[in-house]
């Protein structure tokens, strides 16, 4: 059963037209790029994946069901800002996670705060922007979940952090579970995804595996991205 | 899945509001003291005369205020929780809308009921004195008699709190409606949440006018006049119950469809 | 290992070029094990499954040479040279042919 799977999905706020009829099948196992330039409609795409939006017109299903309490359990979310609560301590914020979602892995978690020397009990609100930011990742990928959404996970942080954050994703690989990364910077992310969506102005240009293009085209998929969207 | 919302709301606002019961408490307790120390013997150094009366005034605004203040942090936190940077956390929680709205006003309502228990011991603590709580005790004494030997004062007592507690409900959820309809637009959010907040009151005054209207209309006055005391009492009550419920309905469900469908987070 | 990728071309068959040359070079000791595909994705920092592809190409042309390789240095180690495995060999097969 496809992890994800969109028919003919339209989202419109007012006049603007943010998904135009999107066709998406996401299989389990698949490290999925999903690329397009700021206002694209993939910030769109994700809020109605985790629920935060609903659906227009079309199909959304995730698992095979329609996004609701159920889906959210198998949807573990990673937004762009941070949004930890500033009072809480790390060690209560995995007290958090763990109470609300069955599948996270505490020890998991615990194990990589310590790997980044960020102790238990510091609190959020002392904890510089970095830290939050992996803070927040490592909470999401501690979740053994069926669908990762990760929005713009590299966006504005320094290369040690990227090599971080990618070498996370790779080693939490699982081939039951497949991950979305929604991003513009596409050079830093392409060896590590599977398949590849463009996306612009709401609706797909281009959807294949990486690879493939790599083949066929003799060009890294950043190159034919910049093709595609020249404007 | 509400248990473990109730106790994280609890965690998080009592961090903020357990510091400033404690405060009034402890500057009600100053207030009895500096009170003491200015009627006391001999002549106090004007300096001191001055902090003992700012203490005392201190007192005074707090007990003003502490109500103002819970309301405003009970406001925030729904906001700040559910229509902020954290919204994108909690409501991707696998919860329903429903025990996101319970959460947020059970707990408000318990925070206003402790704060009003906070007034009452903070004037207890300013007047602290063995003559006055000797009065105190007298006085609830003859109280509590009077509600053993009266009939209905038990009752009436009871359905006085119970109308208070589901006004501090309906309260609670209008605040929350008036931000959930404000936080769907895409800019001057807390503008067109007051906005939003005093149209809620004008439909509640509206709809309390007709409904008494329609009273009017079913009974007369003179009908209510002859009532006896205590029928006249619970009509008022059930009807006064009615309304609330009435009115708190449709704020929770005004709250409800703006979460679920016209969320809006930046 | 040192991972460069050109950015035109499927990665896993640079991951196989790169590993071939680890092996011609030296780098890489001839019938030792390579590694598991986490731990190949993870250096590389690429996908998994390209890593298991790029393993899988390896094994269906690299590794079945590499058994052979692994033959002769264990045969070695029992004391038999190369000439002497030749010269077997060679006696082995003409005898097979004169049946």
């Amino acid at each position: 059963m496809a992890v994800l799977t969109c028919r003919g999905l339209t989202k419109k706020f007012g006049s603007t037209v943010a998904l135009d009829g999107v066709d998406i099948t996401v299989e389990p196992g698949r490290i999925v790029g999903l690329l397009g330039p700021n206002g694209s409609g993939k910030t769109t795409l994700i809020k109605l994946t985790n629920g935060l939006l609903q659906p227009g017109a079309g199909e959304i299903l995730i698992d095979g069901k329609k996004p609701g309490v159920e889906t959210k359990r198998i949807v573990s979310y990673l937004p762009e800002r941070s949004c930890l609560p500033d009072w809480m301590t790390a060690g209560e914020l995995m007290g958090f996670y763990k109470d609300f979602y069955a599948d996270f892995d505490r020890d998991a978690a615990a194990g990589m705060l310590s790997r980044l020397s960020i102790e238990e009990k510091q609190k959020i609100k002392h904890m510089s922007k970095g830290t939050r930011e992996k803070v927040q990742l490592i909470m999401v990928m501690a979740r053994r979940a069926g669908l990762y959404l990760l929005d713009e996970p590299i966006g504005g942080v320094d290369p040690a952090a990227r090599d971080y954050i990618l070498n996370t994703i790779i080693s939490s690989y699982n081939p039951s579970a497949s991950v979305i990364i929604s991003t513009h910077l596409i050079a830093d992310v392409e060896k590590v995804l599977d398949d590849v969506i463009f996306i612009s102005c709401g609706k797909i240009m281009l959807a294949a595996p990486a690879e493939d293009i790599r083949e066929q085209r003799g060009k890294s998929v950043d190159e034919v991205f910049r093709e595609v969207f020249k404007c | 899945m509400l248990g473990k919302l109730l106790k994280h709301e609890l965690r998080a606002t009592a961090h903020t509001m357990l510091p400033i019961f404690g405060v009034m408490l402890l500057v009600s307790a100053l207030a009895n003291v500096c009170a003491r120390l200015m009627n006391g013997p001999g002549n106090t150094p004007v300096v001191l005369t001055i902090i003992f009366t700012l203490v005392v005034i201190l007192f005074g605004v707090g007990l003003f205020a502490i109500g103002l203040v819970t309301v405003f942090i009970m406001v925030r936190r729904f906001r700040d929780n559910l229509l902020r940077d954290e919204g994108y956390i909690m409501h991707t929680l696998p919860v329903s809308v429903h025990a996101q709205i319970w959460s947020k006003v059970l707990v408000s309502s318990l925070w206003y009921a402790a704060s009003s228990v906070i007034m009452v011991l903070s004037v207890l603590l300013v007047s602290w004195d063995v003559d006055t709580i000797m009065e105190i005790g007298n006085v609830a004494g003859r109280i509590i008699r009077a509600m053993t030997r009266e009939d209905h004062v038990a009752e009436m007592i009871a359905e006085v709190l119970a109308l208070l507690a589901l006004g501090s409900l309906v309260t609670s959820l209008s605040f929350d409606a008036a931000l959930s309809i404000g936080h769907a637009f895409a800019k001057n959010k807390m503008a067109l949440s007051v906005l939003a907040f005093v149209g809620l009151l004008i439909l509640g005054e509206v709809f309390t006018y007709y409904m008494a209207s329609l009273a009017g209309d079913i009974g007369s006055l003179e009908t209510f006049a002859s009532l006896t005391f205590i029928k006249g009492w619970r009509v008022t009550c059930v009807a006064g119950a009615g309304l609330m419920l009435v009115m708190g309905g449709a704020c929770y469900g005004i709250t409800a469809f703006f979460l679920k469908r016209k969320l809006n987070l930046e | 290992m040192e991972w460069r990728f050109d950015p035109g071309g499927a990665i896993y068959a640079q991951m196989v070029a790169r590993i071939k040359e680890a092996i011609a070079s030296g780098a890489l000791a001839p019938g030792a094990r390579l590694p598991a595909v986490r731990e190949l994705a993870i250096d590389a920092g690429v996908n998994p499954n390209t890593a298991q592809r790029a393993l899988a190409e390896l094994e269906r042309r690299e590794l079945a040479r590499g058994h052979a390789e692994s033959f002769v240095t264990a045969m070695a180690a029992l004391g038999y040279s190369g000439a002497e495995l030749e010269a077997f060999l060679k006696n082995y097969i003409r005898e097979k042919e004169e049946e």
